[in-house]
């Protein structure tokens, strides 16, 4: 008995408040901030509440016991902060600008207590946050940091580290996207029936760059980043939960969950990539593969079929194959084609030369490749030159694939993916 | 005088061109103003939804639309 702290009369250990925290911040901070945000209508000093009301917790419970309802408890210390700040700040605030929230806003005299009740009308407030962050009036790079800051609760300096930038330089980008928000009036609201296609692909948009950051970091030291793919798939499956029937969304959620059916084999205990030819396909996440089957299925069956379901669709084809040499190429390049038409990208059209020289022979899809790299689109896209290498080499002209494989490692700024294109390079495959 | 508007910063612009909407000034060596006006709108979706009846947007035109910080509108003597 002599190791139970004082002031811990329910036997609260500090490391399972942690724990529980550590868990409410990866499921609530959203609806916390969202819900806090609401009342102070500004995103700082929402944040600095929702920050208190976690420290707050840390005390509190480790003194009183976990409560039954973490998300509450948290959102209702967070929600009496900010009154308490706008009761406090009331004459300085008539001067900064304020969030709009909803329509009938151009009135800033609200009262407390009646926007408390408008905020407890809205069904899930993480929707509002989730279509401020991605505004398209805000650039893509303000969209993701935005989003990886208020939605996903991640530390402005874990942000700096994923964009390979200084945490002055990312707290300074916050801070500007959190100004325009304020000063340009972008609304604290889930946008309108018309509005919404278009806005919902903008959000999924941020959320599929998330999530190939994730799969295969741009730059740094390792291949991946497991927490932001971990992240992209929670946003998703939120957005799922809210809107069932939204295409787009079941679309990116099979892409997401097929992709990452492959995770635990894509990387060598060396940290270098291991291409889809060389992977343990017995590792592959059976389940994983199964529910995205489910999805495509599902959409694949009406209408035309949107660009994630397509790409997802490509995914599964190799998640079913029992080998490299046994994948259904010619289901590949028709996904393609129908794919270059809902995403007509020269990134679709790369890797559709690739199908394309599995099926039709490598010195076809070369002269798509050619014809790729002289457009000049993809004149910074190593994947490029890497591909053309392969492509030159299967054709015997080793010469030239040496000269591509070169351009690749020049371009690429990922070691992981360098170390393994220059070992490739020195391969007997290069004729050296 | 008849009046004077100071605008936000240029950071806070929002531009559409055609369908689409990008972040920021539309500024390109070559582009002219060919006009502006001012409008009152409760939020910035509200006041893309005004800009984009414009249409110069289906000529091949864009529209860049700024936050007014103040404005003086001084009283006329007639």
């Amino acid at each position: 008995m002599e190791n139970l702290r004082r002031g811990a009369p329910r036997n609260v250990v500090q490391s399972d408040v942690e724990r529980e925290l550590a868990k409410v911040h990866e499921s609530e901070w959203a609806v916390v901030l969202a819900a806090t945000a609401l009342i102070v209508r500004d995103l700082d000093v929402a944040e600095e509440c929702v920050q208190e009301s976690y420290a707050t917790a840390l005390v509190v419970w480790t003194r009183d016991g976990i409560p039954a309802n973490p998300s509450a408890w948290l959102t209702t210390v967070a929600k009496r902060r900010a009154v308490d700040v706008l009761r406090r700040d009331m004459t300085l605030r008539s001067k900064v600008p304020l969030l709009v929230t909803e329509e009938s806003t151009l009135n800033d005299e609200v009262e407390v207590e009646h926007r408390r009740s408008d905020a407890d009308e809205i069904g899930d407030e993480r929707l509002r946050l989730i279509f401020m962050c991605c505004h398209p009036a805000l650039s893509r790079e303000a969209q993701m940091a935005l989003t990886l800051r208020l939605v996903v609760g991640m530390s402005t300096a874990d942000i700096a580290r994923v964009f390979v930038v200084t945490e002055t330089t990312m707290a300074a980008r916050l801070t500007r996207a959190k100004k325009k928000i304020a000063i340009a009036r972008i609304p604290f609201r889930v946008p309108r029936e018309s509005q919404l296609p278009e806005r919902l692909s903008t959000v999924l948009g941020v959320i599929y760059l998330l999530f190939t950051m994730g799969h295969t970091a741009q730059s740094g030291e390792t291949l991946t980043r497991p927490e932001l793919v971990d992240e992209a798939l929670r946003m998703t499956h939120v957005l799922r939960e809210l809107m069932p029937d939204e295409q787009e969304i079941r679309g990116l959620l099979a892409l997401l969950v097929v992709t990452t059916a492959r995770q635990g084999t894509r990387v060598g205990s060396d940290g270098q990539p291991i291409r889809l030819d060389e992977q343990d396909r017995t590792q592959w996440d059976g389940q994983a593969i199964s529910d995205a089957r489910d999805l495509i299925d599902e959409g694949l069956r009406f209408g035309r079929p949107e660009k994630y379901v397509l790409q997802a669709a490509i995914a599964l084809v190799h998640a079913q194959a029992p080998s490299y040499e046994e994948t259904d190429w010619a289901s590949i390049v028709r996904l393609y084609d129908e794919l270059t038409v809902a995403w007509p990208t020269p990134i679709v059209a790369l890797n559709r030369a690739v199908a394309v020289s599995m099926v039709r022979g490598p010195e076809f899809a070369l002269e798509e490749v050619e014809a790729l790299d002289a457009q000049g689109e993809l004149a910074s896209y190593h994947y490029l030159p890497a591909i053309k290498a392969d492509l030159l080499r299967r054709v015997g002209r080793l010469e030239e694939a040496r000269r591509e494989q070169r351009r690749a490692i020049e371009l690429t700024a990922n070691e992981s993916e360098r170390a393994y294109l220059e070992s490739q390079l020195a391969s007997p495959s290069f004729g050296l | 005088m008849i009046a004077a508007f100071a605008l936000e910063h240029p950071s806070t612009a929002t531009s559409l061109r055609g369908d689409v909407m990008t972040d920021g000034p539309f500024l390109e060596a070559k582009e002219v103003i060919l006009g502006f006006g001012i409008i009152e709108a409760a939020d910035l979706d509200a006041a893309l939804e005004i800009a984009r009846t414009n249409p110069i947007l289906r000529q091949g035109g864009g529209i860049e639309v700024r936050p007014v910080e103040s404005w003086v509108i001084p009283a006329r003597a007639d």
